[in-house]
């Protein structure tokens, strides 16, 4: 999701630059290449909430732990939203805690991304049925960008939604939206 | 500690479990009422035994072939594993004050404070222990299912206050003199107590709401952050 | 001199708090930096278990209570539901079931005591201990793994036994694992006993008396360390527990201190219990013939427990008879426990909140169930 700032607001020095160098000629090529680093160290620095909700969450501690170790790929755990650019909803969310999810969601700065670790978060899992308590899945009230299945998922298996969220973080292109959101 | 004597399940000894019936005459021993139905039952299993055997030696005597054997029956009499004491509402406080108090009995330790549903109708279950004499109890008294209310026990046993804030929010017992009463698990506006067995799900009004925001994101119509309510 | 108005503060810790180990919530009112007394607000991860195992059958059931209680000591909660089922149901378990269950429950409580070891010392400042718990954990994890070919939830047990016989060499890691975790457990004790920044913040914190500890109905190593001498094992034991030889640890004092030497103790007593029934172990079945998956339970009611890591872990079983249980309660260790917090905090001050919320090891899920 790009917000467009409304008129007034200040942008960073490099928002700034980009839109000059936008205008030259060939150009483009530049802001892409920018685009390109920033991504890269966006994808290489993503630091998660320290957020566990149940079971999932002792297969993320383990994830962070001595043996696999997702430190080697950038992430590393911060206590609070505000520093946060990922949030891990590991395990099953219920119905008393969707709206501290979603605060806690809306109190991260952007750009931010949601992994749902566990058949739980993403659908409900083993609590479907005959129950009143659980939201069947975490997408009901905020966005994901990468499902792990299982239940729990192994350390592995969160470690590869980690490399494929750098994957897509990599792909992205918000500054060439957003110029050319501007200049439409 | 001295292990129990009934290592699979509870114990009580019998003398203590006939001091509590002579105290009080309206306390009824589920386990021994289930032991004089499975008796019977089993009277009548080995009445009909025997009539069957002179059935098959009368048939022997007249050249006729075998008659079939009865059905072998299961008994429907509840089996209890853990002593189980039905006690009736009136002296409640009074037997539970005894065994809490009382030296050969000295209950000290509340286990759970809970309920059952039976659709037509309802017990409070109590779980006691002594951390003395190693002995344990299942308590259990019927209350009106429409309009459950009981006195409470958490004056007795600190613990209860807990166990029978969850009792009121999962089954919507009442409990008399509590000094807290209110939902624990749930929040407050919950429709319904969910573990009573004709308990339907609602969607509280608030998740409604969030799911609709939420889905005029998806579909990119959604308000700026600040005018959310 | 006029004197300054002071008032008292609430604080909101949770649920999201990175030290509330789960979704907790905490309502402190403080009188400056004193505790004038905690609120617990509990139920954020309510999973409605005991609504649903209302619609299971027995063996659905064991991967219920797998996932809905107390996920840190899963095979525990198996075995509570089980010993519910199997003393209603008078059910036969094999000898070498009865062995492989104990050793695989021993286990679970090491690794569930590892887990809290490693948390509490994020808590209290102890990054190391973490990273060396987690080390260990993982090689219960991987003896785990290679019996019931899960690491955190195992659906295992089995009516009548367990699910599969030991993979070959399976008990010569098992017993390896064991003499090397007895030196990894000195280890600790060099790192953290005598430490005098964990004795400061530990020592003297959060007491909890024998009076307070029977009348808040605390239970498991909370208690042993108020002077309780009470552990389910002994007192009624189930499986082989009462064919070993292990000693229940009981500290006196009830700080924070004494229940991390309850908890340290008790590793080195599993660790034993899991070598003498190495030793013991006879060959043979595992499953008992002839226990259907759909076991119809006979009418009755049953309350037993277990020792599960954090306490007496009771089920109250009522059936009528059919397919699935009619009503189940789970009387949860970790919701005694933490209506106990509300005791031992009063007085204390705000720093003190982790140390002493960390001590007694909750687990929500088996909280709120
Ligand atoms: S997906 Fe499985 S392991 Fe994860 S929270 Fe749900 S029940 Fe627990």
């Amino acid at each position: 999701m790009v917000r467009v700032p409304a008129d007034g607001s200040r942008e960073a020095p490099i928002e700034q630059l980009v839109e000059v160098l936008h205008r030259l000629p060939g150009g483009q090529i530049l802001v892409t290449s920018i685009e390109n680093v920033l991504n890269w160290a966006r994808a290489r620095s993503i630091w998660p909430l320290t957020f566990g909700l149940a079971c999932c969450a002792m297969e993320m501690m383990q994830a962070m732990g001595t043996r696999f170790d997702l430190d080697r790929f950038g992430v590393i755990p911060r206590a609070t939203p505000r520093q946060a650019d990922l949030i891990i909803v590991a395990g099953r969310c219920t119905i008393k805690m969707a709206p501290v999810v979603r605060r806690l969601w809306e109190q991260m700065p952007e750009p931010k991304y949601v992994i749902s670790m566990g058949s739980c978060a993403t659908c409900g899992g083993p609590f479907y049925y005959d129950n009143y308590s659980i939201l069947k899945g975490i997408d009901t009230v905020i966005p994901v960008d990468v499902y792990v299945p299982g239940c729990p998922p192994r350390p592995e298996a969160l470690i590869e939604g980690v490399l494929k969220l750098q994957e897509k973080i990599q792909r992205e292109r918000r500054l060439t939206r957003r110029l050319q959101e501007a200049g439409a | 500690m001295t292990p129990s004597r009934n290592p699979s399940g509870g114990f009580l000894p019998p003398e203590l479990a006939a001091r509590l019936r002579e105290r009080f005459p309206q306390v009824r021993d589920a386990a021994e009422a289930a032991r004089e139905a499975l008796e019977a039952f089993e009277r009548e299993q080995e009445e009909r035994q025997r009539r069957y055997q002179e059935e098959v030696e009368r048939a022997k005597a007249e050249g006729k072939p075998a008659p079939r054997p009865p059905r072998k029956e299961e008994p429907a009499v509840p089996r209890y594993r853990t002593p189980t004491f039905e006690v009736p509402r009136e002296v409640f406080r009074e037997v539970m004050e005894f065994l809490r108090d009382d030296p050969a009995f000295r209950m000290d330790y509340l286990s759970f404070a809970s309920a059952i549903d039976w659709k037509d109708r309802m017990e409070c279950t109590y779980h006691l222990w002594s951390t003395v004499h190693n002995h344990e109890l299942l308590v259990k008294v019927p209350v009106d299912r429409d309009d459950p209310r009981i006195p409470t026990v958490s004056d007795l046993w600190r613990t209860a206050e807990w166990h029978e804030r969850e009792t009121y929010d999962l089954f919507g017992v009442v409990y008399e003199g509590h000094p807290d009463l209110r939902r624990i698990l749930l929040t407050e506006d919950w429709k319904g107590h969910p573990l009573r067995k004709d308990y339907v799900y609602e969607d509280p009004d608030w998740l409604v709401e969030l799911a609709r925001v939420r889905q005029s994101e998806v579909s990119g119509v959604q308000p700026p952050l600040g005018e959310r309510g | 001199m006029r004197s300054l108005r002071t008032e008292e503060l609430i604080l909101n810790m949770g649920p999201q708090h990175p030290s509330t180990h789960g979704v907790l919530r905490l309502l402190v009112t403080l009188d400056g930096e004193n505790i004038v007394e905690v609120q617990p607000d509990i139920g954020y991860l309510h999973s409605s278990v005991e609504k649903m195992m209302e619609h299971r059958n027995y063996t659905q059931n064991i991967a219920l209570a797998d996932r809905g209680m107390d996920y840190l000591a899963a095979l525990v909660n198996e075995m509570a539901i089980l010993r519910a089922a199997e003393t209603l149901a008078d059910v036969p378990v094999p000898e070498r079931a009865r062995y492989i269950r104990t050793i695989f429950m021993e286990l679970q409580r090491l690794a569930s005591h590892l887990l809290w070891l490693g948390t509490y010392g994020i808590d209290l400042g102890a990054f190391t201990a973490f990273l060396w718990c987690m080390r260990e954990r993982e090689l219960i994890m991987d003896l785990f793994e290679a019996t019931t070919g899960g690491r955190l939830h195992h659906v295992y047990f089995r009516l009548g036994g367990v699910n599969e016989d030991l993979p070959p060499g399976w008990t010569d890691r098992c017993r390896e694992f064991c003499h090397y975790f007895l030196n990894r457990l000195d280890e600790y004790h060099r790192l953290l006993t005598g430490n005098p920044i964990w004795q400061a913040r530990t020592q003297g914190v959060g007491v909890l008396t024998r009076e307070q500890a029977v009348a808040f109905g605390a239970c498991g190593p909370v208690a042993r360390a108020s002077g309780l001498q009470w552990d389910v094992r002994k007192s009624h034991p189930y499986e082989v527990y009462d064919r070993v030889d292990f000693q229940v640890p009981v500290y006196t004092e009830g700080d924070c201190y004494a229940r991390y030497l309850v908890r340290m103790d008790e590793m080195r007593e599993s660790t034993r219990i899991i070598l003498q029934c190495l030793d013991q172990m006879p060959e043979g079945e595992v499953r008992a013939a002839r226990v259907p998956l759909n076991l119809k339970v006979p009418p009755g009611e049953v309350y037993t427990r277990v020792e599960s890591p954090r306490g007496d872990l009771g089920i109250h079983l009522v059936s009528t008879g059919g397919e699935t249980p009619w009503r189940v309660k789970i009387r949860a260790p970790s919701f005694v426990n933490l209506h106990a917090l509300t005791e031992m905090m009063k007085g204390w001050k705000v720093a003190d909140i982790i140390a002493i919320l960390g001590s007694i090891d909750i687990v929500l899920a088996d909280v709120d169930r």
